[in-house]
């Protein structure tokens, strides 16, 4: 047995290890996006509990600091769409309606061309985590996507999944996860040229 | 802007499809050809990546490793114990180390 897999297989066994060594890290990372001490809390629990349930799934192809956090940003997620959706019901349903459509049909014109042109981003890519408000207006938008919007674009993006294992999870086609893609992709471009473009 | 075949529409659409999927040469060529003639292409291409790089991102604002404390001992303990009330057995199915 090589010396990763018995790493693996040591943390895999001992679970609550986890608690000590990734709970505060966690706490931040909640805390940072939820701004509330006890939601942060419960988040990181929910965490901890959904990462031991679903432990056979932990292959080490990623730390388990990443693994965990990408549990954690899940769950960041799901929280957000529900506190979006306790808010006003009349704006979020057109909220819902609008990304639920295809958001392309705005966005461009008959012919394809532009209609709303993509704004220059002065954001430094490789300094994102010193981009606050960017990352608090990303967390927002995700929120407000539709759940399987959203899911697939989670699963794709921040657990790495191919296309053909989110058509497996969602049980849909290659080309319906394309098009689900690529409406939260525009859906998300265009919420934080709304909402981080003109507030930055 | 209309570039040879394609136009922005459809570039978009190929510009994110080809961050899940790989494209055969001659379309990949046409997609670059466009890029590089439709500065809105080539931005909303940038973003995208940025929209996927942010999502992925780990870290936390140096301002808020500071200023966030860590979880108390009791929580500590708290997790711990719902976590045996979760999984009082251990699972047989996990390889052995």
């Amino acid at each position: 047995m090589t010396k990763k897999r018995a790493e693996i297989n040591s943390q895999i066994e001992d679970p609550e290890s986890w608690v000590d060594q990734y709970g505060d890290f966690l706490y931040r990372f909640s805390l940072s996006r939820t701004k509330d001490p006890s939601i942060a809390e419960d988040l990181v629990q929910e965490t901890f509990l959904a990462a031991l349930k679903a432990r056979k799934n932990f292959q080490g192809r990623s730390s388990a600091r990443t693994w965990l956090i990408a549990i954690l940003k899940h769950k960041i997620v799901d929280h957000i769409r529900k506190q979006v959706r306790e808010q006003a019901s009349d704006k979020v349903e057109s909220i819902y309606n609008a990304a639920a459509n295809d958001p392309a049909d705005t966005i461009f014109n008959d012919e394809g061309d532009w209609r709303i042109r993509p704004s220059k981003w002065s954001i430094d890519p490789m300094k994102l985590y010193e981009q606050k408000e960017f990352m608090d207006v990303l967390y927002h938008c995700l929120g407000e996507l539709p759940k399987r919007q959203a899911e697939a674009f989670m699963m794709r993006e921040i657990d790495g999944f191919s296309t053909e294992e989110i058509c497996k999870v969602l049980n849909i086609s290659a080309t319906n996860s394309w098009v689900m893609l690529y409406r939260a992709r525009m859906w998300l471009r265009q919420c934080l040229e709304n909402n981080w473009l003109n507030t930055g | 802007m209309s570039h040879w075949i394609f136009n922005c529409k459809e570039v978009s659409m190929m510009v994110s499809e080809s961050m899940d999927r790989k494209f055969p040469l001659h379309r990949r060529i046409l997609i670059t050809a466009h890029l590089f003639m439709c500065r809105y292409c080539n931005r909303f291409k940038k973003q995208l990546l940025i929209l996927r790089n942010a999502v992925r991102h780990e870290e936390i604002h140096e301002e808020d490793l500071g200023r966030y404390p860590s979880l108390s001992k009791a929580t500590h303990e708290r997790i711990k114990r719902a976590m045996r009330d979760l999984s009082p057995d251990p699972d047989p199915d996990l390889p052995k180390t």
